[in-house]
């Protein structure tokens, strides 16, 4: 399954929040749609699952105009959302046959993921008298409830503790290596990084940057270096190249332990090298520079920040 | 199509599983059949005047007593049971201690020699003691302390006055005072036989059942209004319309919710209907005004009542899609409310002239025909057409809020924030690909 969305743009109002949403995601290689809060993430969502209907722009599946019906789709909402007076297993069944699922199956297979959440003692429990976190789990229980296709996660870790989410990583791992389409929005990039092969960042309704993560961070951090020194501390190292070697480096940012240099020339990591060695810098580290997702997301929607 | 039967079955089973509604509907039930059994059980007879075991009357007689077999004022005037005491200041002797002893057996006369004596024992006394200041034979002052709503002292001793007034005026010219009360006094063997409609009898179940829709619709309606704004309070929204339609969810509440406030109050309605039939004889037949309710108007009431009560909840509906939290509900669908219950006061005002020019428009308003054709068909005369046109003109109105309203609120359940106003949101519905 190919996934295509494109050019999608959205008005409410006189207001357009989405400029030409465009991106892909194949099944088996999760996509990690990224972005500030209000940057268009939902509205997108909602647009791809036909709540909202785009002003213009089409979303296609393998070629052909997507229809979400025609899908099992298991979204897991940003803002949380079940019935707090009613029994978990109970809402879990009714949400299943809404999808599609016959009310005999939908049982088993929210026991089933009950179970494998370590909250099947709970399936007969109101859900307000479960803890924040159980709660988040039988919202991705009800996500995955209906074996999905296609998986949309929004900050599926939030109000997660450690052991739990270590859980849930087995479970989206475990999803996308049985070949859905997974479509992971998130702010906490360890996770996005962890998991999603390709990556979407929208801010304020445009794609800044769309594409395969790692060659986004290959590119990102091409003609670009790390240096730390035994006898310096970067602030002073900082100083001390941009005195000495302008000519070859730029320096681009002051890290805590290291400094990210940006080379003039092609070469420059080669002739930087061969002028350390004659200058009173006692090189610690030296290597390329691959920038984290957190680095690029800053660099991209960052602009307000 | 499946996914609103989900959704109808989900809602429908949300209202009448809870302990509230098989409370209220078992419990109405079974104390309407209870109370209504009574009579077949224990002799009621001294409670209910009109209660005679054993025998069926075509109705009871409201306001029916029998004459005191005795001569004087209490051979034509009817007698008061009133147990208090009466004060009588009667100078000239114009009525007279006995007269009024006859016609108020069980109270105490006291004569007193001033009005301001009587005055003085009306304040003080209390609640159970009223008086007469007699100043002619066509003129007295009544005193009472609080005057009870049902008090008819004041007008018992009037009609004494008055037949003891007579009295002197045949004797003044000559003629025999007890010959001509007995001329007047001749009652009339009749009996009506109502081919059509009988507004007097039909008066008391129409009022009922308009009472009745009422409640369902400000109790029900507003369920679900509060019902779709919880859904978007607790965000349980954000899964529900990206699992199905935002048809099938309004639609699915709106007629689930009808399904549930009409089943609850057929089955009140129904245990009292049941329970009389089987006790009718019991009763001498003296509920048949209220519980002999005709099937037409049964009909009737049920297809305006439930066509009534989807138009509203509609409306409601959309309401509740427009706010985020659910005490905003209340605030939103004011107007709404206000809107029905103007349409009751209307028709109960004009339920005594329900052939009326009024109430003729009201019954082909959609807002307003629930109530206002079912009352005419209970009470008035109708034709054929006109029904089959209001209720062609409530469907299509129907038809328009549904449409337009799962627009709104399909435009509205993701909307958080302060309520939309309702203005807004028809423009946003018109916008397209919303």
């Amino acid at each position: 399954m190919k996934l295509e969305v494109r050019d999608i743009r959205k008005s409410f109002g006189d207001t357009e929040v989405l400029h030409g949403i465009s991106f892909e995601v194949e099944n088996g290689r999760a996509l990690g749609l990224l972005g500030r809060n209000g940057a268009g993430k939902t509205t997108t969502i909602r647009v791809l699952m036909d709540v909202f209907r785009p002003n213009a722009g089409e979303v296609l599946m393998d070629g052909k105009k997507f229809v979400p019906k025609d899908y099992k789709i298991g979204y897991l909402p940003e803002e949380r959302g079940l019935y707090p007076k009613k029994k978990v297993l109970e809402q879990m069944v009714y949400l299943a046959n809404l999808r599609g699922m016959g009310t005999r199956e939908a049982r088993r297979s929210g026991k089933e993921w009950l179970e494998r959440l370590e909250i099947g003692e709970y399936a007969d429990r109101k859900l307000e008298t479960l803890s924040k976190g159980n709660q988040q789990k039988v919202q991705l229980a009800q996500t995955l409830i209906c074996n999905p296709d296609i998986i949309i996660l929004d900050e599926p870790f939030s109000g997660l503790d450690p052991v739990n989410s270590q859980i849930l990583k087995d479970v989206v791992r475990e999803q996308i290596g049985l070949s859905r389409l997974v479509i992971f929005s998130s702010h906490q990039m360890g996770y996005v990084e962890e998991f999603c092969e390709e990556i979407a960042i929208i801010n304020h309704g445009e794609i800044v940057l769309n594409g395969n993560l790692k060659q986004i961070k290959h590119e990102a951090g091409q003609n670009r270096l790390t240096l730390s020194a035994v006898n310096y501390r970067p602030e002073a190292l900082a100083e001390r190249i941009t005195e000495k070697f302008a000519e070859l480096v730029k320096v681009v940012q002051v890290r805590k332990e290291y400094l990210i240099l940006e080379g003039a020339c092609s070469d420059a990591k080669k002739q930087l090298l061969a002028a350390l060695s004659q200058s009173d810098i006692d090189v610690a580290q030296v290597g390329n520079y691959e920038p984290s997702l957190n680095d690029i997301f800053v660099a991209k929607a960052g602009d307000e920040a | 199509m499946r996914q609103f039967g989900i959704v109808w079955k989900h809602e429908f089973l949300g209202y009448v599983k809870t302990k509230s509604f098989i409370g209220i509907s078992l419990g109405f039930a079974l104390l309407f059949a209870v109370l209504l059994s009574l009579p077949s059980f224990i002799d009621l007879s001294g409670l209910i005047p009109g209660l005679k075991r054993g025998e069926v009357s075509e109705g009871y007689q409201a306001g029916e007593e029998a004459l005191a077999p005795l001569s004087g004022p209490a051979a034509s005037v009817a007698v008061n049971g009133y147990e208090g005491t009466i004060c009588l200041w009667d100078a000239e002797e114009i009525v007279g201690e006995e007269s009024v002893k006859q016609i108020f057996p069980a109270a105490q006369i006291r004569k007193v020699s001033s009005e301001e004596e009587l005055t003085d024992l009306v304040e003080d006394s209390g609640e159970s003691v009223c008086g007469f200041a007699v100043y002619s034979p066509t003129n007295y002052r009544y005193y009472v302390k609080n005057r009870s709503f049902s008090d008819s002292v004041g007008e018992s001793f009037d009609e004494l006055l008055g037949y003891l007034f007579r009295q002197s005026e045949f004797a003044r010219i000559h003629a025999d005072g007890s010959v001509v009360e007995a001329i007047y006094g001749t009652p009339m063997e009749s009996e009506t036989v109502v081919l059509g409609k009988d507004s007097v009898q039909n008066f008391l179940y129409t009022y009922l059942l308009i009472f009745v829709l009422y409640f369902m619709v400000l109790i029900y309606g507003a369920s679900v209004a509060v019902s779709i704004a919880q859904e978007k309070s607790n965000r349980a929204m954000e899964v529900l319309v990206t699992s199905t339609s935002s048809n099938s969810l309004i639609f699915g509440k709106v007629l689930a919710g009808t399904a549930a406030s009409f089943l609850q109050t057929g089955i009140i309605i129904g245990a009292a209907l049941a329970a009389y039939r089987f006790n009718r004889e019991a009763w001498n037949g003296m509920l048949d005004f209220v519980l002999q309710i005709p099937a037409p108007v049964l009909l009737t009431f049920a297809v305006f009542g439930v066509l009534g009560y989807i138009l509203y909840a509609f409306c409601y509906g959309v309401l509740g899609a427009l706010v985020s939290k659910t005490e905003d509900v209340s605030r939103t669908s004011g107007p709404l409310q206000f809107l029905f219950i103007i349409s009751f006061l209307l028709t109960m005002f004009n339920l005594q002239n329900s052939d009326g020019v009024l109430m003729k428009v009201l019954s082909f308003i959609p807002f307003t025909s629930p109530n206002a054709m079912f009352a005419r068909v209970a009470m008035g005369s109708v034709a054929v057409w006109e029904v089959a046109l209001s209720l062609a003109l409530l469907l299509g109105t129907i038809l328009v809020t549904a449409v337009g309203g799962a627009k709104i609120y399909r435009m509205g359940t993701l909307m958080y924030g302060n309520p939309i106003k309702l203005s807004r949101a028809l423009k946003m519905s018109r916008e397209k690909n919303q």
